[in-house]
């Protein structure tokens, strides 16, 4: 019974299309409730297919119609159900359930309560698509669907006053073309595969791949380099990372769902389901790890220096997703996916209860320069907020990697894999995993800890009951989730191995482990030391800023990399762009519209033709007889 | 009893076309009830065909015969069958809001049924007298679809002009087959098939029939009725004109075809004469403003794609460009159907009276997309797809016919199917300012505060779905196309 799987997209396209034609009927919150049942829905359907994956470990493919058959091109709408396909859908669908129910409380009031659902529904459809698709095609059509959604949501608030709306759009219009860059990758390595093996189901690919190309094949490396590619924009890896800061400007809910938990971690999907390919090409698997690793340090010391609550966030993100893409690069698969489930379960909580936080100070912010999302003028909400504080410090240590929180767990797999692979690798990660806990400790105090360092801090008031359930879910989930793999018993290692995917695992490591541990705490430790007490406000400047000196705005720009981008990128294309428009202008334009000229006169004369006047009309038929006969009579004779 | 289905989709329309103008004259319930008797025959007769489908399917040819006469529903018979009723179904949904309950629109009704049974008739036809006698049938009953309202100038106008030159098509025609019948010796098309003549006079026969039943095609240069036609009709008949009696010109055409496939260059005169109807298409409708006159102008360009494909297939012998070509002119009956339809939604919505259709310029759409959004989506869908843009219907269609065409490998032909595909780009030029009309700020003056009526909103939906469903799913109408598309089986 995998035909579940069908059920589970068309649960939320449903939600999608009900909302639209609904869409004058329902008042709010009918629209959320509609769209939180569809995916609910889409969730027990989920659970249903893994139900019947427990019966049959490998899994299936359906095969819905067929949609191209041009030459030897053949794409069919073909689902795959195996343990990748069907865990990935459990975390969307959950996630996304949790995060429908959130939205419910947070875009309460919004003109367009709607539409945000709509979107909401729309990405859940398409990423479920994206990780079941059995062809790359197909797969394709979920990846840019899912982009669409993300741009969508990036800009929803596109009419803000005061140029903020602007700044979102732009914002939206930044992430949709710098992932540009990274689709070309992808499109290209599309073409490159189905030049060589002559299919585009994933399937058939692999096994081609793994029974005709040698170890090394440059056209193997040259694939995964190009898939590569195309995971470092979707999944915001160097260099094309420079997008999801901005991406912050959309709703929370969306950054949680979209920007953190999901659709951020489709690249590091692509390289698992992928897998064959790569294990080919061991100079891309060196790219994939090398790229992760200097981006999840990267990311982590970014993190480390900014004020905005969702920035920190979208800064940690880029960082652990370097962790998983190092994980999945360098073969340890499994230990990817682990840390890409625990990580889509904290983070999601971290970002809704950051939500909480900019939703509670939102509504009293009447100082002139007040910003609901800047940590400075947050401070001692811990009283106000208990259950926001309680989940959201929940969340913090699972992504600070301490024992017995999820994190630790998986994080932990991957430390062990990369120590095994090569030190440089693993010095990087674990730099980063310092990082790590000093950033999230240093947030989770500057928000939390010492005294209200604003009126609306003062007045900030807990949030309401839609709102905190699902934090109390996630937060059970980030705390206990590391029980799916624990060391000994290894639950989805098991899984993995049954399913037959592609593996290669290293062993817990209790050194790694320990250690890590250790520089989790020391992380925290440091950070208490600087921000325990809470003195950092707006007339101050930020404690580790006294230390770090002239480096701390450099890492708070995100090491320049974004204005080094504008130089180096957007400055040359805007002068190429003029001077091309000159010549269109006056070169091709000329010719275009002479062309233009053409066709219209041709047009102009021609209905002069066409008079309307009976007589004619039938005196050119007459002509076109008198043609068809002398045609006729010509192909006789001749 | 195998003869009892054929009879029954065959008759059923023809002989229920009087009890729908009774019904609809004496029951003085707003034709309330004559849209009923409608809507209940040609459900019935839905239900037979797909009966039949499954046999088709199964193997089995519905068919009957009574003395000379032999009815036989082959694939292509089914494929016309099913866009006749198609097309009626969903205007007997939209006529009644349409017309408003005037005076006089019952007949209407009758005459749609007329003329649904014709064009089932004609396809299912196997001899070229009873072929001819159908394609006089549905000529006729498609006059009163033209000129449904007697007292309007326009349409009187447009009616003398579609019966003259269909007339003078029909003419050709009965000269053709009277050649045919002296050159063989039968009408039969089987038999005549078998003969496979090629002599003088069946090559000058063949030819007025590609000539007459050109007319009704309306392939260049034979295509003058068409503008005033398809503009001064009420757009639900302009709907049942480009939608399913082009067709049925072109399945008449395609039984000659089939039968004296010896005589004439066919695969040229498609290619040649599909390929002018789309350039002469393009340019008539490039400056037009009357947007119905727009979409009268792109059927002839769409209706060139269609021959176009057949030509590719007939050229190749092989089915791939046939299909491509029959599965464009079902895609073509979709989408011109949904594009008329919303244009008589906006007029509707403009209260322009019945009759008085003529002259709805690109303006008079501005801000459409605020008053109704329905509307807007399904004319936008019907353009885009028109355009060819991917991944709706219109493309896929287009793309199987310049699939068929580049398989074929000659020089030629791949430069008609570059010449088709530089067309396709060109027809953008035309559409897109609708689409622009439609989604512009600022409604035109006129637009009343009426909702859209549901009776009128339910074809809008079904058509937009199935350009959506066709475009991601072409497979879909496979079972219906596939058989059509071997010809002379």
């Amino acid at each position: 019974m995998f035909n579940w799987v069908v059920l589970s997209i068309a649960f939320p396209l449903a939600g999608v299309l009900l909302n639209l034609a609904l869409s004058r009927r329902l008042r709010e919150p009918w629209p959320g409730v509609l769209a939180t049942i569809m995916v609910a829905g889409a969730g027990i359907a989920a659970a249903l297919t893994a139900g019947a994956l427990a019966a049959e470990p490998e899994g299936s493919v359906i095969t819905l119609g067929s949609w191209i058959a041009v030459g030897d091109l053949h794409v069919t709408w073909a689902l795959r159900v195996d343990l990748l396909s069907t865990l990935m859908m459990l975390v969307v669908t959950l996630v996304g359930l949790l995060i429908h129910v959130y939205s419910i409380g947070y875009m309460r009031g919004d003109a367009r309560f709607t539409r945000f659902f709509i979107y909401l529904n729309l990405f859940v459809a398409a990423m479920l698509l994206l990780v079941t698709a059995d062809n790359l095609v197909v797969m394709f059509v979920g990846w840019e669907s899912v982009g669409l959604c993300s741009y969508l949501l990036i800009g929803f608030w596109f009419d803000k006053t005061k140029g903020e709306g602007w700044r979102n759009s732009t914002a939206a219009r930044k992430a949709f073309i710098v992932n540009r860059v990274g689709d070309l990758g992808l499109l290209l390595a599309l073409f490159m595969i189905f030049w060589t093996f002559k299919t585009l189901a994933i399937e058939e690919v692999l096994e081609q791949a793994a029974h005709t190309l040698e170890l090394g094949a440059p056209i193997a490396t040259a694939m995964a380099l190009l898939l590569l590619l195309g995971v470092s924009g979707k999944s915001a890896q160097l260099p094309l990372f420079l997008w999801l800061p901005d991406a912050m400007a959309g709703p929370t809910p969306a950054s949680a769902l979209i920007h953190a938990a999901t659709m951020v971690t489709a690249g590091v999907y692509l390289i698992i389901r992928m897998q064959a390919l790569f294990v080919l090409a061991p100079a891309a698997q060196m790219t994939a790890a090398a790229v992760g690793a200097v981006t999840a340090l990267f990311g982590a010391s970014a993190a480390l220096a900014q004020t905005d609550i969702k920035r920190v966030l979208a800064f940690s993100t880029i960082s652990q997703l370097g962790f998983m893409v190092t994980a999945a690069g360098i073969g340890s698969t499994s230990a990817g996916l682990f840390h890409l489930m625990t990580h889509a379960c904290f983070k999601s909580l971290l970002f809704l209860a950051a939500g909480s936080v900019i939703h509670a100070l939102k509504h009293h912010g009447r100082q002139a320069d007040f910003d609901a999302q800047d940590m400075r003028f947050m401070g001692g909400l811990w009283r106000r907020m208990p259950w926001t504080f309680i989940t959201y410090w929940a969340g913090a240590l699972a992504l600070i990697g301490l024992p017995p929180f999820s994190g630790f767990f998986s994080k932990d797999e991957i430390l062990a894999s990369a120590y095994e692979y090569h030190p440089a690798i693993f010095i990087l990660l674990f730099a980063a995993a310092f990082l790590t806990a000093l950033y999230v400790a240093r947030q989770g105090l500057l928000i939390f800890a010492g005294r209200p360092r604003s009126k609306a801090a003062v007045a900030a008031a807990e949030s309401e009951r839609v709102m905190i359930w699902p934090l109390l879910i996630l937060a059970l989930f980030s705390a206990v989730g590391g029980a799916l793999n624990l060391p000994g018993n290894g639950l989805l290692a098991h899984w993995w191995e049954e399913s037959g995917l592609p593996v290669h695992e290293a062993g817990f490591n209790p050194t790694v482990a320990a250690l890590a541990a250790a520089v989790a705490l020391a992380g925290v430790g440091l950070a208490w030391a600087l921000y325990g007490r809470g003195k950092a406000d707006v007339s101050h400047a930020d404690p580790l800023e006294k230390h770090l000196g002239r480096l701390f705005p450099g890492i708070q720009q995100g090491w320049g990399l974004d204005a080094l981008s504008v130089k180096a990128v957007v400055y040359p294309f805007n002068r190429l762009g003029v001077a091309l428009s000159r010549f269109d202008l006056n070169g091709i334009g000329g010719a275009d519209r002479g062309l233009a000229h053409v066709v219209g006169l041709s047009a102009q004369r021609l209905s002069k033709i066409q008079t309307g006047y009976l007589n004619w009309n039938i005196a050119i038929m007459i002509v076109g007889i008198a043609t068809v006969l002398l045609l006729v009579a010509l192909w006789r004779t001749g | 009893m195998n003869a009892a289905l054929p009879v029954g989709l065959l008759t059923l329309p023809l002989l229920s076309s009087p009890l729908a103008y009774f019904v609809g004259r004496f029951s003085g319930r707003r034709h309330g009830l004559a849209q009923f008797v409608a809507l209940v025959v040609l459900l019935v007769a839905w239900a037979m065909f797909v009966a039949m489908a499954g046999q088709l399917a199964a193997g089995e040819t519905p068919q009957f015969e009574y003395g000379m006469i032999a009815f036989r529903l082959d694939g292509l018979a089914m494929y016309m069958a099913a866009l006749a009723l198609g097309l009626s179904t969903l205007a007997v949904f939209f006529a009644r809001q349409m017309f408003q309950a005037r005076a006089g629109s019952e007949k209407y009704y009758a005459a749609l049924l007329a003329l649904t049974g014709a064009m089932i008739g004609l396809a299912g036809a196997r001899d070229l007298f009873n072929l001819w006698v159908w394609f006089e049938t549905m000529i006729a009953a498609s006059y009163l679809l033209v000129v449904i309202f007697h007292d309007e100038a326009l349409n009187l106008e447009a009616g003398f002009k579609y019966v003259v030159q269909s007339a003078m098509g029909s003419g050709l025609v009965v000269f053709g087959i009277a050649l045919i019948l002296l050159d063989t010796g039968t009408l039969n098309l089987d038999l005549i098939a078998q003969a496979a003549p090629h002599s003088a006079m069946a090559a000058i026969g063949s030819a007025l029939c590609f000539i007459g039943f050109g007319v009704k095609v309306a392939i260049v240069p034979m295509h003058t009725w068409l503008p005033d036609v398809y503009t001064q009709s009420p757009s639900v008949s302009s709907a049942v004109l480009a939608g399913a009696v082009s067709k049925a010109g072109l399945v008449g055409l395609l039984r000659v075809t089939a039968a004296l496939s010896a005589a004439i260059p066919w695969a040229d005169l498609f290619m040649l004469f599909g390929a002018a109807s789309i350039l002469a298409g393009n340019l008539l409708a490039f400056r037009q403003r009357d947007v119905k006159r727009l979409l009268a102008y792109s059927s002839m360009g769409h209706l060139g794609y269609v021959m176009l494909g057949i030509g590719f297939g007939l050229h190749a012998g092989q089915t791939a460009g046939v299909y491509g070509g029959l599965f464009h002119a079902l895609n073509h009956s979709v989408m011109k159907g949904l594009a008329f339809f919303s244009i008589g939604a906006a007029l509707y919505l403009l209260s322009r009276p019945v009759g008085r259709e003529h002259g709805l310029r690109l303006d008079d759409l501005a801000g459409m997309a605020r008053r109704c959004p329905l509307l807007a989506l399904a004319l936008t869908l019907a353009l885009f797809s028109l355009a060819g843009i991917p991944p709706l219907a219109g493309f896929m269609s287009k793309w199987q016919i310049f699939a068929a065409g580049l398989a074929a490998n000659s020089p030629w032909v791949t430069a008609l199917v570059v010449f088709a595909a530089l067309n396709s780009v060109l027809s953008l030029g035309y559409y897109l300012p609708v689409v622009n009309a439609l989604y512009r700020e600022g409604a035109s003056e006129g637009q009343t505060r009426l909702p859209l009526p549901r009776l009128m909103a339910i074809p809008l939906v079904v058509l937009s779905f199935l350009i959506v469903l066709l475009g991601l799913w072409p497979d879909a109408v496979r079972w219906l196309v596939a058989p059509a598309s071997v010809l002379g089986g």
